[in-house]
């Protein structure tokens, strides 16, 4: 009985996990991936069986997804899983969802509250880009964009020959 | 049957005899919570006050170390949206360097602002808070030169150097009475500083800014655009060939600005009266942006 409830424990823990964010699977050939969430939008690609998809947010029946292409857009909750098919998931499938879920580096919970506030409070009204990124990808691209600076030696090069800013005429 | 009746009745009589004290007393009770809830005029007035400054509060504007907090979340948010930063360094100090020549009319904290490319095929280009600015590689596309894309990035440093959407959320919360933004940021109150971030992409990927402030971005932007030795058109000359796209591509971009025409026609009788030749510098642009 006890084994019982913890195995229930461990799946109800690993499908929020995968509700949340992370990573699922195509659970059909030629599984459609749609502009918006509806089945009647136009079909922006079509992925094989087994096609990894990073779920960047839930949209009612849908979620939003990326594929392994970068392309994102919308795919029926009944037609992925979280399990790889026909390898039966394993540790490696836990620790993608869990290193996608909980992001890694920052510890600034606040940030933690907001994006998942403001993923939750995005209106899902079909003018969603057509693209997107993990939490984790999205906190390493912020840092990126942080440290990338350009030095006042670089900055006065492409100036002057440039003939702009301070070498403007 | 007339005595079955008798004694009902007689029942009835007396259940409404007994409970009537008890249902006088209850509203007499309730009559004075009522009287204890409403407030006296001097607490009325307390209140008026209260708000009063509470309003003046939330009218301040954040300070430069707020912003950059909040915008950094946004930041968080854009890159969740549209994808990751281009892994194209090259593109990406490009775009530093145009950013930061630009940059420098705005005249103070110049050096925070940042530039990102993001790999993503809608046109489009966003500002957050504390000078993070964004520009899609599908922009990037349908620009032809260099005094363009200062033209867009300088638009954007506008939208922050004159902090439209900053200030646009604090006047919803002036109105709506709600808690000063700065005091909310720095009590470290998690939904709190959520509920701004939220409303900051909403107004960025959903309801847009005000047209007077867009139109106001790109008065701005061509001014500092030209005062930094770009031709002053680069932002015109984008509008006008986005415009031939509008209506025929659904991005948000189309949705979350006004119309392309009346920008052109704003820039046509305003800013673009009183540039100065630049260079446009098109053969670097596309060496380095193509």
């Amino acid at each position: 009985m006890r084994i019982f409830t913890l195995l229930f424990t461990f799946l109800v823990m690993v499908t929020t996990i995968a509700w949340a964010g992370g990573e699922v699977y195509a659970d059909r050939d030629k599984m459609k991936i749609f502009h918006k969430p509806s089945v009647m939008s136009k079909t922006i690609t079509v992925i094989k069986k087994g096609e990894v998809l990073t779920v960047i947010e839930k949209a009612g029946k849908f979620y939003r997804v990326r594929t392994r292409k970068g392309i994102a857009g919308y795919a029926l909750k009944s037609h992925v899983t979280s399990k790889k098919p026909g390898s039966g998931g394993g540790n490696d499938d836990l620790d993608n969802l869990l290193g996608a879920v909980l992001g890694g580096g920052r510890s600034d919970e606040m940030n933690e509250e907001s994006s998942s506030h403001s993923i939750r409070g995005l209106k899902d009204d079909g003018r969603v880009a057509s693209g997107g990124s993990s939490l984790k990808s999205a906190r390493q691209s912020v840092i990126s964009m942080e440290n990338s600076g350009v030095s006042a030696s670089e900055l006065e090069k492409f100036q002057r020959e440039g003939k702009v800013g301070r070498y403007a005429r | 049957m007339p005595v079955r009746f008798l004694v009902v009745g007689l029942a009835f009589a007396l259940a409404t005899l007994a409970t009537a004290p008890v249902m006088a007393a209850q509203k007499e009770k309730s009559e004075q919570e009522e009287k204890k809830k409403s407030p006296s005029d001097l607490e009325r007035g307390l209140m008026i006050f209260q708000s009063v400054i509470k309003t003046h509060k939330a009218s301040r504007r954040l300070s430069w170390k707020e912003e950059q907090k909040l915008g950094r979340a946004v930041a968080e948010q854009v890159f969740l949206r549209y994808g990751p930063r281009s892994r194209n360094e090259k593109i990406n100090k490009y775009v530093t360097l145009v950013g930061k020549t630009v940059a420098v009319r705005v005249g103070k904290r110049e050096a925070d602002y940042r530039f990102a490319v993001i790999d993503n095929r809608e046109p489009n280009a966003f500002a957050a808070p504390g000078g993070f600015v964004f520009i899609t590689t599908g922009l990037l596309k349908n620009l032809f030169s260099e005094a363009q894309l200062a033209g867009v990035l300088a638009h954007e440093v506008a939208h922050v150097s004159k902090g439209h959407m900053v200030n646009a959320i604090q006047r919803a919360r002036k109105l709506e009475g709600m808690a000063e933004l700065s005091a909310m940021l720095m009590n470290k109150n998690r939904n709190e500083f959520s509920q701004a971030v939220g409303e900051i992409t909403d107004i960025l990927f959903t309801k847009g800014l005000d047209k007077e402030k867009e139109f106001e971005s790109d008065r701005v932007g061509v001014e500092y655009a030209n005062q930094s030795g770009y031709d002053g058109r680069g932002l015109y000359e984008f509008l006008v060939s986005l415009r031939k796209k509008e209506g025929r591509e659904s991005s948000i971009f189309f949705s979350t600005h006004p119309p392309t025409y009346d920008r052109i026609k704003k820039l046509k009788r305003g800013a673009l009266q009183n540039i100065k030749r630049g260079q446009k510098l098109e053969k670097r642009f596309m060496a380095m942006a193509r």
